[in-house]
């Protein structure tokens, strides 16, 4: 049977078959569930009650009731900022630099990766301490510079920052530049030999070499650089739970306290919902826009 | 596919010859170095403290001014995190938990993520987009639905939440392998396929091999996650005895009504056992993603 | 290229198929059901007060805890012959209580004890499920959601007793407290009516305190600085006042000082403390629907406080505050709770003398804060309401309340806080009086949006300690907000 399919038939049919495992846990597993929750966006829903039916309420007050939700908007687009301008190109300098055939390489690796390890329960501990106003760690090092040290975490203007610097810390050298550095191992020693050939410098090769070679990588961290700073919550939920003064109160802290704190399961469904319309839609967006600079290897 | 032409498609000039001399070079090697250590020291001092802390008595952790040294290096606070809480039993748990996810996370993300890569299929675009958009909707949001469906299902205090959804693959995973396979030249199947190989043999002789070093960071990367879920755990488990170590951590919090000493040492001690395996693991395996092998891919 | 062996193939094939294997494996098998086995359908349900499976009332010396707040015999001495037929079906089938609450710390062991020896002398089954306490609403909140909470659980943090009261999830305790003729008259009264909502009782407490009205006090700092520890009759404004001057240090005169006289957590319930001191509330206290954060009184409470801070320089800024100030010597006394005395001495060791006095008096010489309640609460769809409701019982009863005082607080109930264990404890001596004279339940939004309301003054509080140029309008921002909570529905 298969026979009398054509070539393009067949790849489809393997296309499908590859995929099955996604398509078959995604109808069983993910759909179910995510239909369920759009349709509690339209409904106000207390957990503790049965739903009840408001039509778009939920995304009117949203929009133009909630006193807290354009101060997230902003809150979370500054973090994210910050991840991803230098949370992607800190990590990417550090996989340059580990490529380098560093001595003690492997040590460096590690190093570079341990942040990432540590368990949130005890990030707050640690970070209580390094960003101690007084006696932290960051401020006794600015003071021996003659400076003085803002109240990390506790003075709404230094909160954000303070979570970044935290962030940045534990992601550095984490999983962005792990795949960064497998991603490197996959640009081709000859690419780089023919350019030493033509004589390129290091500098040259970086760009007309390594980035080519490693926008694959880049993109995706990049994507999920994205998603991941606007998904901020951990960090905050651990340390400064929204606080001081709402200078941390990001978008899915928002999300999370209305859904389980507040109880307004209906709205925080609406929250969610519109986080992930304009977010995917962003996402889309960088994937049309990949095609002009990702260069990949295997497409044609 | 020749280097030369890889070399001409992403343009590299060859007008320009230059080459460092030798003592700028060494000044590069002496910079690169310095800057790798300053680092290492950089992310590995909070690790540091967090390991001489789980050494103090409770009173220790927040004196001040802040000390690095504990008083008496109490080593027996890592046996007594042991009888505090059951934790070879957590630790029991998550080993199986993880081990049974890896392996299906790992397989079934990188089937899907060859279907996604090298066949074309009506639908593909769509099913990709869905593989996007889990990565973006809030998963608290879903938790509910979530927990009627495994409790419909009487999977509830049993590990199959936890193991049986990652069998289908995850998204994050299958866009990640995605990447890597199309990275891989496309000339690579067409060869396979001149030589008789179906496209399962292409993928497990020809391409997987290749991919040694993006498997190795997928499979670390399922790993910890999986190591260090919390969520699920803690909703979808209801008995002890099944608990996770992400889960057991959290009963070294300090809460000061639930009474006794401070336990900040504890929760240090257990949360770098926890670490550990984490840290062992990504040493060793490093060589793996590390030393490309698509050099000898490349030469045919 | 690599050549497609016949070896890599087959180790191929074998690799898909064991993974095929496995997950086919790992695949549902609806047997694993974790629902708690069903055991026969009582027949003692036919009401709450044909209590059959007696817990014996007295249970064995060697279990050591006896609940005994009963009066007289329990209802279920043989005198009924409905009851005596039930019996022996009804000692065959054990029931089994969920039980929920947090775990750590020497509360966690207590309970597990206590679930032990209660199995032993009642013959009930009690397996405990723990939920961290940063989880433990958002865990409780989806079981309700899908019809999955256990019997009993721990309703301690308000923002679980509140809105499950609210939206009848706790069972109304009072016709099982009539059945089993509990008196109700050794908690103290204003833990009881802590305990209620639209008059039905929603739990029971087995450790409550007087809320933020503890200032623990360094004595050698006081003696010093030549300050009298603090006495009941001192005033806020006035005698307070000059102490927190005179312990305040700045021996370098850089203007932060290196010790501060006071110190007051940023959160909604130390304030609260000041606010009642002050005679006023933070939302109208009889009807509960309208913010009162603009009241002349409760407006001079913040007020004073922001003095603290700013004027007078004796309390650190939101913004200054660092981890263990007290203990660490920064700062003279500290604002908090009965909770923080059976561990203080582990915190400071021998760095200083201190005790635990209460807060002095406001303005018009009032004194006021909130009760605290850790209180546990019976779920309405329980199968085993009574069971369960002994349960609870025990865990309230005196010997368990003396327990409780050596890890935490020492209760709701008169006579663990006459035993001398209690009373000759120089820290509770002030708290005595708090708990059975002065504090009252909080004044909660009648919508029981309480997490919402306390959430959203903590974050306005701080606000308005942070502001040094007007702020009077984070006042009336703080006002606004609360009012729009309270305008809400019905959570």
């Amino acid at each position: 049977m298969l026979a009398s399919l054509s070539r393009g038939q067949r790849k489809a049919l393997q296309g499908y078959l590859y995929t099955s495992p996604w398509t078959v846990g995604l109808v069983v597993f993910v759909i179910g569930p995510m239909v369920a929750s759009l349709y509690l966006s339209f409904t106000s829903y207390s957990i503790t009650s049965q739903p009840r039916f408001v039509g778009i309420q939920n995304y009117i007050y949203m929009l133009t009731g909630d006193e807290l939700f354009w101060g997230s908007v902003l809150k979370t687009l500054y973090f994210a900022g910050g991840v991803v301008l230098v949370g992607l190109t800190g990590s990417l300098a550090c996989a340059l630099l580990l490529n380098t055939g560093l001595r003690g390489s492997a040590f460096y690796r590690t190093a570079f990766f341990i942040p990432s390890l540590t368990p949130i329960v005890a990030l707050a501990l640690i970070w209580a301490w390094v960003l101690q106003p007084r006696y932290g760690v960051v401020n006794g090092a600015l003071a021996e510079l003659g400076m003085a040290g803002p109240g990390w975490l506790t003075d709404p203007a230094w909160a954000i920052p303070g979570l970044l610097l935290m962030n940045l810390w534990g992601t550095i050298g984490g999983s962005r530049m792990v795949i960064f550095l497998a991603g490197l191992q996959g640009v081709p020693q000859e690419l780089y030999d023919a350019a030493h050939v033509d004589g390129a410098s290091g500098w040259q090769r970086f760009w007309a070499v390594t980035l080519p070679m490693l926008s694959p990588t880049i993109f995706f961290n990049l994507v999920l650089g994205i998603i991941g700073g606007l998904k901020v919550f951990a960090a905050a939920y651990v340390t400064t739970d929204g606080g001081p003064a709402y200078a941390t109160w990001f978008y899915l802290i928002h999300l999370f306290t209305q859904a389980f704190r507040f109880l307004e399961m209906g709205y925080a469904s609406a929250l969610a919902w519109f986080f992930f319309a304009v977010v995917l839609a962003l996402t889309l967006i960088q994937f049309g826009i990949s095609r002009r600079w990702v260069y990949y290897e295997g497409e044609r | 596919m020749s280097t030369a032409s890889a070399a001409r498609s992403i343009g590299v000039r060859t007008s320009i010859v230059r080459r460092r001399p030798p003592l700028l070079r060494h000044l590069l090697a002496g910079l690169r170095a310095v800057a790798a250590l300053v680092l290492a020291a950089a992310f590995l001092a909070p690790f540091a403290w967090s390991v001489l802390s789980s050494l103090k008595a409770g009173h220790e952790i927040f004196t001040f001014p802040p000390s690095w040294l504990p008083e008496v290096a109490r080593w027996g606070n890592y046996p007594a995190v042991w009888r505090q809480v059951p934790f070879g039993r957590f630790a029991a748990n998550t080993t199986i938990v993880t081990a049974v996810a890896v392996l299906g996370e790992v397989v079934s993300s990188t089937l899907v993520a060859y279907g996604f890569a090298r066949f074309r299929f009506p639908g593909r675009g769509v099913l990709f987009t869905a593989v996007v958009a889990t990565l973006v909707l809030p998963g608290e949001i879903t938790l509910i639905p979530r927990f009627i469906m495994f409790k419909a299902l009487g999977w509830l205090d049993t590990f199959l939440p936890l193991t049986v959804p990652f069998y289908f693959g995850s998204a994050f995973f299958i866009f990640l392998m995605r990447q890597f396979f199309l990275s891989l030249p496309i000339e690579l199947d067409e060869a396979a396929e001149l030589d008789g190989a179906n496209g399962f043999q292409t993928l497990t002789s020809v391409l997987v091999p290749l991919m040694k070093p993006a498997l190795a960071t997928v499979a670390i990367f399922s790993f910890l996650s999986h190591w260090n879920e919390f969520l699920n755990p803690l909703i979808f488990l209801r008995s002890t005895e099944k608990f996770t170590l992400a889960l057991g951590l959290r009963f070294f919090q300090q809460a000061a009504e639930t009474g006794g000493e401070p336990r900040e040492p504890y929760l240090m001690a257990a949360s770098l056992m926890v670490t550990l395996p984490c840290i062992v693991l990504f040493f060793s395996a490093q060589r793996y993603f590390v030393r490309g092998v698509v050099m000898s891919g490349m030469k045919y | 290229m690599a050549k497609v062996t016949r070896r890599r193939f087959v180790v191929g094939l074998g690799t898909g198929a064991a993974s095929l294997l496995f997950s086919a494996c790992g695949a549902p098998t609806p047997t694993a059901t974790p629902v708690p086995a069903k055991t026969a359908e009582p027949a003692q349900r036919a009401g709450v007060s044909t209590t059959t499976v007696a817990p014996t009332n007295a249970p064995t010396p060697a279990v050591g805890t006896p609940p005994a707040i009963t009066k007289g015999p329990m209802p279920a001495e043989p005198t009924k012959p409905a009851a005596v037929a039930a019996q022996p079906a009804a000692a065959k089938q054990t029931a089994s209580i969920r039980f929920h609450l947090r775990p750590g710390g020497l509360v966690e062991e207590w309970f597990r004890k206590q679930a032990e020896a209660y199995s032993k002398a009642a013959g009930v089954e009690v397996k405990l499920e723990l939920t961290p306490d940063a989880e433990y609403t958002q865990k409780l909140t989806t079981l309700v959601a899908a019809g999955d909470l256990g019997d009993a659980y721990w309703s301690g943090p308000f923002y679980v007793f509140y809105p499950f009261a609210a939206r009848g999830i706790a069972l109304d305790l009072n016709p099982l407290v009539k059945a089993e003729n509990v008196d109700l008259g050794v908690f103290f009264p204003s833990v009881i009516k802590a305990l209620m909502w639209d008059g039905k009782l929603c739990g029971l407490s087995y450790g409550s305190h007087p809320g933020y009205c503890t200032q623990f006090t360094n004595l050698d700092a006081y003696k010093e600085a030549g300050a009298k520890p603090p006495e009941w009759e001192w005033r806020y404004d006035k005698e307070w006042l000059d102490a927190l001057k005179a312990t305040t240090l700045d021996t370098n005169r850089d203007g932060t000082p290196d010790r501060y006289g006071f110190m007051f957590p940023y959160i909604s319930q130390s304030a609260y403390t000041f606010i009642r001191s002050w005679g006023s509330d933070w939302i109208e206290p009889t009807e509960l629907k309208t913010s009162w954060f603009t009241q002349e009184k409760t407006v001079a409470a913040l007020q004073f406080m922001h003095d603290l801070v700013h004027k007078h320089k004796v309390a650190p800024p939101a913004n200054g505050v660092v981890q263990n100030m007290f203990a660490n010597g920064l700062t003279a006394a500290w604002q908090d709770g009965t909770w923080d005395v059976a561990n203080m001495g582990d915190l400071i060791k021998d760095k200083f003398k201190w005790q635990a006095f209460g807060m002095p008096a406001g303005p018009e010489g009032k004194k006021g804060a909130f009760i605290g309640n850790n209180s546990l609460s019976v779920n309405k769809s329980s199968k085993y309401p009574n069971e369960t409701f002994r349960w609870i019982l025990w865990l309230c009863s005196k010997e368990n309340g003396l327990a409780q005082a050596d890890s935490t607080t020492p209760g709701p109930r008169f006579d663990v806080w006459a035993d001398p264990k209690v009373a000759n404890n120089p820290n509770y001596k002030d708290a005595l009086r708090w708990i059975s004279e002065i504090s009252q339940p909080a004044s909660f939004p009648k919508n029981a949006r309480v997490t919402e309301f306390n959430t959203t003054v903590t974050q306005g509080f701080q606000a308005f300690m942070l502001e040094t140029g007007n702020p009077r309008a984070k006042i009336e921002e703080l006002n606004k907000a609360v009012q729009a909570i309270l305008d809400k529905p019905l959570l």
